[in-house]
């Protein structure tokens, strides 16, 4: 594959993580905030869907497309600017994909069972704004490549 | 930081608003078309608005850091991927300006039945599933994608 297809897939797979962060950032927040107690299942539901069926393969494929693009541009050592950029993607991928999914799985379980407050909920609706914060680091470190 | 990071930098952060923008707005409208309580679709249409408002921000954002960084760089905005960029930017626009105003209509009835009995309407369901909103939509969304693509390739 020629590395402008795996830039385009890089990109393209970035943007869709992005959007999909930001859509649990939107429901979540709603969720907290805004809806009545009868729309939180619906809203729940959304952040977990979204968060397993976009921000988790998100993860996945803009880890691959910048690994495969990091290897042919970067064949002996890789810049610091780089290892700080997969060490943070590596992080959301743990903590955003794979727990936020999990927590939102659980959080959902307890609103649909009428606990609509707690803990859980609280850290699923704190949590991916967190996430999006380490995105548009990763960017700020993708774009202007600041050190090493 | 060079004056060229920056430009990418906020460049970038334009792009990435204007793509997630749609695409938040395209997972709530798709949520929206699979519930039938008219409370629930007012909500998740509702929820759209500042998704569609980062979409206006991303956009404008990407088109002048774009052509700026395009003079800096030395591509200057007569280039035929710069231009056929700022073409597609503007069909993009356009395509999804009406479908918005669609979506905005199947919003403001849903609230008025959400206020009234929020009692599922066939009316309010062929509001949310208007073909025409989803086709500009989708068509727009091309666009973005064939902006990108010429970002990439700049053939």
């Amino acid at each position: 594959m020629r590395n402008d297809w795996l830039l385009f897939f890089h990109v393209l797979s970035a943007m869709v993580l992005f959007a999909g962060v930001l859509a649990v950032v939107t429901v979540s927040t709603a969720a907290a905030r805004h809806a009545w107690p009868t729309q939180l299942p619906l809203l729940r539901v959304i952040a977990f869907r979204t968060n397993l069926l976009v921000v988790l393969p998100g993860f996945i494929a803009v880890h691959v497309f910048g690994d495969l693009l990091a290897n042919r541009e970067f064949k002996d050592s890789t810049p610091d600017w780089l290892d700080i950029g997969f060490a943070i993607t590596d992080g959301g991928l743990i903590v955003g994909g794979v727990l936020l999914t999990l927590l939102q799985f659980w959080v959902l379980r307890r609103t649909r069972a009428g606990q609509t407050g707690g803990w859980p909920a609280q850290v699923a609706t704190i949590l991916p704004p967190l996430v999006l914060a380490a995105l548009v680091a990763v960017l700020v470190l993708m774009a202007a490549k600041p050190v090493g | 930081m060079t004056k060229y990071d920056w430009l990418l930098l906020f460049h970038l952060l334009g792009a990435f608003l204007f793509v997630s923008g749609a695409v938040v707005a395209g997972i709530l409208h798709f949520a929206a078309t699979r519930r039938e309580q008219p409370s629930e679709v007012a909500l998740l249409l509702r929820l759209t608005q500042p998704a569609v408002a980062l979409v206006a921000v991303g956009s404008l954002a990407t088109l002048a850091l774009g052509i700026w960084l395009a003079e800096y760089v030395g591509y200057g905005i007569g280039e035929g991927w710069v231009v056929a960029a700022i073409v597609l930017w503007a069909v993009s626009g356009a395509l999804a300006g009406p479908a918005g105003k669609i979506l905005r209509r199947a919003r403001e009835l849903a609230e008025r039945l959400a206020q009234a009995d929020d009692r599922p309407s066939t009316e309010l369901r062929r509001a949310v599933t208007d073909r025409r909103a989803i086709v500009l939509n989708s068509l727009s969304f091309a666009a973005l994608i064939a902006i990108l693509v010429l970002m990439v390739w700049k053939p």
